[in-house]
């Protein structure tokens, strides 16, 4: 656990810089739209799509870190630390993981708490169109929930494309693209091989875990459970296939 | 403690080389300590286990005794001084002799240059150890 | 000679990378307790020796044993392995970097880090970014020195560094170096006068060994220094 945690301390100190920097841009992003909403130089639209840049960027920025973390082992050499570690690779991988989870949550905080104290009134006019404050506050901390599996989903694929690829001794790109193509697909299968095993599942029903009814009378959503299963022990399946690959098959630049 | 590693010699004989000259010489008397191994090792930048295989030898040959906790000192007869004075002597000379032979002189010829150059050099500078 | 006694023992290992064939066929038994060098130009396979030997690079083909075991996470516990490319995390502190290290291994010995600090003539709290390429050496031995670690591989550690910082290491090496239970590999392509550091050599050409043996054994057969020998086998 000492090991885990030293791991996830140093990936985390990494990433103070980055994390710190668009901090920074957002507020200041946000600072900007504030003075021009004030001014009513910019049209009310113009202005809602300059707030949501920073939270349509962060996933692309999540994505571009979860490949970013493993790459700059490799191009600064510290992988020669890393790989003679007497620790297992899933120590590796899941201290990237979680460091690129709490990565999201500073930078989600942020963007939450930017919005609620520069466009206050833009909020409480929100408000109004929801069922309530503590409806918003479920929902959002179930979809916050959500967008984590799916990042660590992301993630996870990533981590195999990018191990996979320094497996070989050229082509690295190409192998890497394949990787990701292949697996996904692979796991997408998996979901759909094992659904009859799953079928005994009920399904969720989304409109009642969110609340729906509050927001519209009699909407109805239910989400299938059955091929999901699969494709999340094979998410799992590629996580622990990395962890191995990493300790085991993994190679420095030649 | 000096020695010049660029020879084919090996080290540790070397080592052992440099405590003869310095106990024949007198720098190093019967019943001195000489330094640990490990801070020999350190101070000639040599591997230990060399090192210790020159005190090993030391220690067969009768140069030096290990005293448990105390420390390797030189041995406290003096007849080994001697012993090794006279070895080295017969090594020179030894070497001496095939060097100056080869110049193909007559034996009285040679005793003849000797003696006049140890008159020469005992009225003037000193004779150094090279 | 017995496997237990053996450090490391390694045969027919063979590595080809895609555009060269580093190792081919190597066979290579080191005793306990002895600073063996791997001497060779640059390019022999010295470098990919140690780095399959430490699990870096996989090999196409042999056997490695460590200590009588196969690479494993195990035998990385027992390896204090000294790059020669730049390892260390270049925004942490020299504390930072030795921190970060000691809580990987249980052979860390936290007594001796003060005293290897001061030797090697480092401040702790200066960044690794900020160091010369000396320093930077020097503290990469402080990091494999201040383990007990039974096996200590140091690929090239004097290429490139000051004079002074190779001095350094040279002495730190003789000084911590414990042949009761220890063994320690240095590769290097000039032996210089680094030689009176190893009890044996081993001379890595184009992935094959075409010397090894007892250096002490060496100068005798050969007439000549290690260093002399070297420059001639690989004029």
């Amino acid at each position: 656990m000492r090991r885990f945690l030293q791991l996830l301390k140093k990936d985390l100190q990494a990433s103070l810089l980055p994390v710190g920097f668009l901090s920074g841009i957002t507020i200041i992003l946000f600072g900007i739209v504030r003075l021009k909403m004030a001014s009513s130089a910019w049209p009310m639209e113009a202005s809602l799509a300059v707030i949501a840049i920073p939270l349509v960027f962060l996933p692309l920025w999540l994505l571009w870190q979860s490949f970013q973390t493993l790459r700059s082992e490799w191009r600064e050499d510290t992988v020669y630390t890393l790989l003679v570690l007497p620790v297992p690779g899933w120590y590796v991988m899941t201290a990237k993981l979680l460091t690129i989870w709490i990565e999201y949550t500073v930078l989600l905080a942020v963007i939450i708490i930017g919005t609620l104290t520069f466009f206050t009134p833009l909020v409480r006019f929100g408000m109004q169109v929801v069922p309530g404050i503590s409806w918003v506050l479920r929902n959002g901390i179930l979809l916050y929930l959500g967008s984590l599996c799916a990042l660590a989903s992301v993630v996870i694929f990533v981590q195999l494309a990018f191990v996979v690829s320094k497996m070989v001794g050229r082509l690295q790109g190409l192998v890497a693209l394949w990787t990701l193509i292949l697996s996904g697909w692979l796991v997408d299968r998996l979901g759909v091989l094992l659904e009859p095993a799953f079928r005994w599942l009920p399904s969720l029903p989304l409109h009642k875990l969110f609340r729906l009814e509050e927001l519209e009378q009699g909407v109805v959503a239910e989400w299938n459970l059955a091929p999901e299963i699969g494709s999340w022990i094979g998410v799992l399946a590629v996580l622990v296939l990395t962890s191995y690959l990493f300790e085991h098959y993994v190679e420095v630049n030649g | 403690m000096n020695i010049d590693f660029t020879t084919s010699t090996p080290i540790y004989l070397q080592i052992i080389e440099e405590f003869k000259r310095q106990i024949v010489t007198g720098l190093l008397k019967p019943g001195d300590k000489v330094p640990s191994q490990r801070d020999l090792a350190a101070q000639i930048k040599v591997n230990a286990n060399t090192v210790q295989r020159a005190y090993r030898e030391m220690e067969i040959l009768g140069l030096v005794e290990t005293l448990r906790g105390q420390g390797t000192f030189v041995c406290q007869s003096d007849q080994i001084v001697e012993e090794t004075k006279s070895e080295m002597l017969t090594n020179l000379v030894d070497e001496f002799v095939r060097s100056v032979r080869a110049l193909g002189l007559s034996q009285e010829a040679i005793m003849e240059v000797l003696k006049s150059r140890f008159a020469d050099l005992e009225d003037g500078d000193e004779v150094n150890g090279q | 000679m017995s496997k237990a006694s053996n450090a490391l023992v390694v045969s027919g290992l063979r590595k080809k990378y895609p555009k060269v064939e580093a190792l081919k066929g190597v066979d290579l038994s080191l005793p306990q307790g002895e600073i063996w060098g791997l001497l060779g130009p640059n390019g022999s396979g010295k470098s990919t020796l140690l780095k399959c030997v430490v699990g870096l690079v996989n090999p196409d083909g042999g056997e490695i044993s460590v200590l009588g075991q196969a690479p494993s996470r195990l035998t990385k516990a027992q390896i204090a392995f000294v790059p020669e490319v730049e390892n260390l995390y270049r925004w942490m502190t020299i504390r930072q970097a030795i921190d970060f290290t000691a809580t990987f291994y249980d052979d860390w010995q936290e007594d001796r880090v003060e005293e290897l600090l001061g030797f090697m003539r480092l401040d702790p709290t200066k960044k690794v970014s900020s160091l010369s390429k000396g320093m930077r050496a020097r503290l990469k031995l402080i990091l494999a020195l201040a383990r007990k670690a039974p096996l200590i591989l140091l690929d090239e550690p004097f290429s490139g560094i000051d004079p002074a910082s190779r001095d350094r290491i040279v002495e730190g090496i003789v000084r911590q170096f414990k042949s009761e239970e220890q063994t320690m590999i240095i590769s290097t392509h000039a032996v210089g006068d680094t030689e009176q550091l190893f009890d044996g050599v081993v001379f890595l050409d184009e992935g094959t060994i075409n010397l090894k043996g007892n250096a002490e054994d060496l100068r005798t057969q050969y007439g000549r220094s290690i260093n002399d020998l070297f420059k001639e086998v690989f004029a």
